[in-house]
């Protein structure tokens, strides 16, 4: 985005509409920093400015990512992915059975709530997990453009952009659960943004959920609230 | 939609707030199965039918493969939640409930259902020295995507101690930014007096 200084009257009422508070004054001006937009085009959605100052720039590769990640209406066209920033999840597992009995999956929102990030942030987590042993999922955006999914590595031409948010979605064996969530907590101390993590569980048939047994007896905090499908779509795998 | 998962609040406040998804995978609709296709759209409308039926608040389109239903308490959401399993057909479509554990699974109880896949939140990791104070976070984590911006909320919270706005519109200037439909106003309405 940018703002045309020709068309601009220094009303301010565009600057909290920006969720990333890219909108900064320049002389007796507003103009867009360019190293903070992501490119969300909140802004622009507003319909808040009286005189149309507010203009689309076009992007190229890299900084188009900005866009693809930040828009909740663009779609990674480029990675063959539609809709969301990531894979269905567990919102399909009853149909899917993407997760199934004895695994955990992990969806790591990186730069939630609110804050935003760097492809260089994200790398740094998905490496560390990768360390693990996890198998990143691959309808994920993120780990299309990792250059070695082996560890994690993100494309180097990418790092530096700076997007809303991604998720880093991956899966592992239930026993890994405790390793995954110590190494995470390890990779926060380094990190310049947060994240926000959601731990998925397969249900057994009595109604158990083996993970939240696993997170009572290691004494590890979890929301109230949480996410539960209700197991009304039909099976397309076993 | 997994950002429905992280919304923060006390539980007073979040037994007020329930968003429930409607699906597809996209696996049911690979090709061979196309005729199943067609069945996401009518099923979605009688979905919407019934959440208007039910005077539920606000219901999005199926643009994804997606549908949002906000709900503000635990009645209404076993009402919708009865109907849906009532009406339910072999359509590629799964049902996932975001709110306060305890309460949706009594919900399921009611209705001889059982959780089969749960998401749970383990919180915030990182910077959280970055983060907004919690009486905004709480209004703008229920935008999953973050596009309520923090300066937005407390300019629009100054604006009606001052007198120049009404919570409802300052939750209409809010709710526009959300884009998904996730955004419940009627729980922001009485969060936004306490920012």
């Amino acid at each position: 985005m940018r703002i045309n200084l020709e068309k601009c009257i220094a009303c301010t009422e565009c600057v909290p509409y920006c969720p990333a508070g890219a909108i900064i004054p320049t002389g007796n001006k507003f103009m867009v920093d360019e190293d903070r937009c992501v490119e969300c085009y909140a802004c622009l959605r507003a319909e808040i400015c009286p005189v149309n100052a507010l203009e689309k720039v076009p992007l190229d590769w890299p900084r188009i990512l900005r866009h693809a990640f930040s828009s909740v209406r663009a779609v990674h066209e480029s990675l063959g992915i539609y809709g969301g920033r990531g894979s269905e999840g567990m919102n399909t597992n009853d149909m899917t059975g993407r997760f199934r009995h004895g695994e955990a999956g992990f969806i790591v929102d990186v730069g939630r709530p609110g804050v935003g990030t760097t492809f260089e942030d994200i790398e740094k987590i998905s490496m560390a997990v990768a360390k693990v042993g996890v198998e990143f999922e691959q309808m994920n955006p993120i780990t299309k453009l990792m250059a070695d999914k082996t560890i994690g590595r993100l494309r180097d031409d990418i790092k530096m952009e700076r997007i809303r948010s991604c998720e880093l979605e991956f899966k592992a064996k239930e026993t890994k659960v405790l390793p995954i969530i110590d190494t995470l907590k390890e990779v926060s101390k380094v990190v310049n943004t947060v994240f926000s993590v959601g731990c998925i569980s397969r249900c057994k048939p009595d109604g158990t959920i083996p993970i939240k047994t696993v997170l009572d007896e290691a004494g590890i905090f979890y929301r109230p609230n949480c996410k539960t499908n209700i197991g009304l779509g039909c099976p397309l795998a076993p | 939609m997994t950002h429905t998962l992280h919304r923060l609040g006390d539980a007073k406040s979040l037994k007020e707030d329930y968003v429930v998804l409607i699906a597809r995978a996209q696996g049911f609709y690979a090709p061979g199965r196309v005729g199943l296709s067609r069945k996401f759209p009518r099923l979605y409308s009688m979905i919407k039918k019934t959440a208007e039926k039910l005077g539920i608040i606000k219901t999005l389109g199926i643009g994804g493969g997606f549908g949002v239903t906000v709900l503000n308490n635990k009645d209404q959401l076993t009402s919708y939640l009865k109907k849906l399993k009532e009406r339910k057909r072999k359509a590629g479509v799964s049902i996932v409930v975001s709110g306060l554990f305890d309460e949706v699974n009594d919900c399921l109880n009611k209705l001889d259902l059982s959780p089969h896949t749960v998401l749970f939140s383990l919180g915030y990791f990182g910077k959280i020295e970055l983060l907004p104070r919690k009486e905004v976070l709480e209004i703008t984590t229920m935008c999953g995507h973050h596009m309520i911006s923090p300066r937005l909320v407390e300019k629009l919270a100054s604006d009606m101690k001052d007198e120049k706005i009404t919570s409802g519109e300052a939750v209409r200037l809010m709710a526009r930014q959300c884009v998904c439909g996730a955004f419940n106003k009627a729980r922001a309405c009485k969060l936004i007096e306490a920012v």
